[in-house]
């Protein structure tokens, strides 16, 4: 009879291993553990791959006419990952299970190869942008401002164009102090901040909030570095009363992404740019932020493909400086080392989703960005965020992408 | 006896892992703040959604080539995106992922 429960429960056991799901440690809600470990998880390596098989399948196997100026460019899905670990492609609550997106074939239009080529991590690319720069003059900003004021006043919603316009200005100066801060942070090694964008939402007086109270026409305001340059006005190492509060936390930022080449990933992907989004302290000082409430904008990094020869990193003189971290009204501090953990924990499950994502040769679409949303936790740890979590940190690992 | 039983239930095991159940995919969704999951078949997605997505591409393409691009426009028409989506509590079937499509056009200035 003994040895009957035995194997019984053997059989129970062997069920519940098959049981595909994504480790607790990696969610990070509940467990103490900041780092990543790796664990024996045969199941879930084989239920995503038949999820991406399943897609590669099913894209590869339509037969798709191309003979039209137009053609299909490349598909979204999303992966979710609810509270106790299940996965699966996400459907409804506003988000499309499936985007596909189609581009005009090259020599259809001169735009092409311009837009492609901007940013290789699409966004959502349906808000219309207004690019501020730091050295435009009101004239400039007004100027820009102009076409896509008229976009927003064409949904017909909005109806105060004057105010409108009055606000988007003062938004726009405000926008540019930031910039010119991210634009003064010293460049510490490979990684640099490169897009720093905030999200608008415009009521029908004209009004506008930084975060969505309710029926209003979306808006993004958007800065672009497209080249990394070395700050010259400045010799390292820098001391805290030359640099501002927020060229110190840009700087922190980059300097602490260079734990990222230490994650060797398969399959010819590379980790290669990061988003974080920022909240705003009462004195404007950039803070890292989560949940929708608290997140007024979002910063973009990337890392330098090319490494040049004998450079020598220059470095900060108070590397002690913590990051703060807000959610909901509550301000901790997290200091830099539990980040750069927090960095590689976040790496070392991307890697995870990498290394499985081999493409067939001959297939008509190849998996080229896998996009990874992290929630910082005030502990410090980090996990995969969860459904109706709080997305803090987005790593992206490309291949088979010109930067 | 027991060991009669036993291998019984080894053989029950083996036969279970032999006769693997036909693989799936976990379609979830958030429905008032609760999170729904529906298990799908691989085979029963696939069969669903190639057709789908064929017509869909036929249709998409066929519009916008009769899209035409002229010199003097200010804003160009660059991308066009279709995102297909399912809404409320349905029986999440691989049919309700068209219960809303949601396009999107992308035009850029010159």
């Amino acid at each position: 009879m003994h040895k009957k429960v035995i194997l019984l429960i053997l059989v129970l056991m062997s069920h519940q291993l098959l049981a595909a799901r994504i480790p607790k440690n990696w969610l990070g809600k509940n467990e103490i553990s900041r780092t990543f470990s790796k664990e024996d998880n045969l199941s879930l390596e084989k239920s995503y791959q038949n999820l991406l098989q399943t897609q590669e399948d099913v894209f590869s196997k339509a037969v798709l006419n191309d003979n039209r100026n137009w053609y299909l460019q490349s598909i979204f899905t999303e992966i979710a990952v609810e509270a106790e670990g299940e996965f699966g492609i996400l459907a409804g609550g506003g988000e499309a299970a499936l985007e596909f997106v189609w581009i005009r074939k090259a020599g259809q239009s001169v735009l092409n190869t311009k837009i492609n080529s901007k940013d290789p991590i699409e966004d959502d690319g349906e808000i219309p942008s207004l690019e501020i720069r730091s050295e435009m003059n009101e004239e400039s900003i007004q100027r820009e401002i102009e076409p896509i004021a008229q976009i927003a006043l064409a949904s017909g919603f909005i109806k105060n164009k004057n105010k409108l316009l009055r606000n988007l200005i003062n938004q726009a100066k405000e926008f540019q102090t930031v910039i010119r801060d991210i634009e003064n942070s010293p460049v510490l090694g490979p990684w640099y901040a490169y897009k720093y964008q905030l999200e608008l939402y415009v009521s029908a007086e004209g009004e506008i909030s930084l975060i969505n109270l309710g029926a209003s026409v979306r808006l993004r305001m958007e800065w672009w570095r497209l080249q990394k340059i070395k700050s010259q006005n400045i010799v390292s190492p820098y001391r805290p009363m030359e640099l501002s509060p927020n060229a110190t936390f840009v700087s922190h930022l980059a300097e602490d992404l260079k734990v990222l080449n230490q994650v060797n990933l398969e399959n010819d992907f590379k980790l290669n740019f990061m988003k974080i989004g920022i909240g705003k302290t009462v004195k404007g000082n950039l803070i890292i932020a989560k949940g929708k409430s608290k997140i007024v904008g979002s910063l973009f990094f990337r890392r330098d493909e090319v490494k040049p020869e004998h450079f020598t990193e220059p470095k900060l003189d108070f590397d002690e400086q913590p990051y703060a971290l807000v959610e909901n009204d509550e301000i901790v501090q997290i200091k830099r080392p539990a980040m750069k953990q927090a960095l590689i924990k976040s790496s070392e499950i991307l890697k995870f989703f990498t290394n499985k994502a081999k493409s067939k040769k001959d297939s008509l679409f190849e998996l080229n960005v896998i996009e990874g949303e992290f929630e910082l936790f005030t502990t410090g740890n980090v996990g995969l965020v969860t459904i109706g979590g709080s997305v803090g940190v987005t790593l992206f690992a490309t291949r088979n992408v010109i930067i | 006896m027991t060991k009669r039983i036993s291998l019984f239930f080894l053989v029950v095991f083996f036969y279970s892992c032999e006769q693997a159940p036909e693989e799936s995919i976990k379609i979830l969704s958030l429905v008032n703040g609760q999170t729904v999951q529906k298990e799908i078949s691989t085979n029963h997605f696939k069969n669903s959604f190639i057709p789908l997505f064929q017509n869909m591409n036929d249709e998409v393409t066929k519009s916008l080539s009769l899209y035409e691009e002229k010199d003097d426009m200010p804003w160009v028409l660059n991308r066009v995106s279709v995102g297909l989506t399912a809404e409320a509590e349905v029986d999440l079937q691989i049919a309700e992922l068209t219960g809303e499509a949601k396009f999107e056009l992308r035009f850029q200035r010159r």
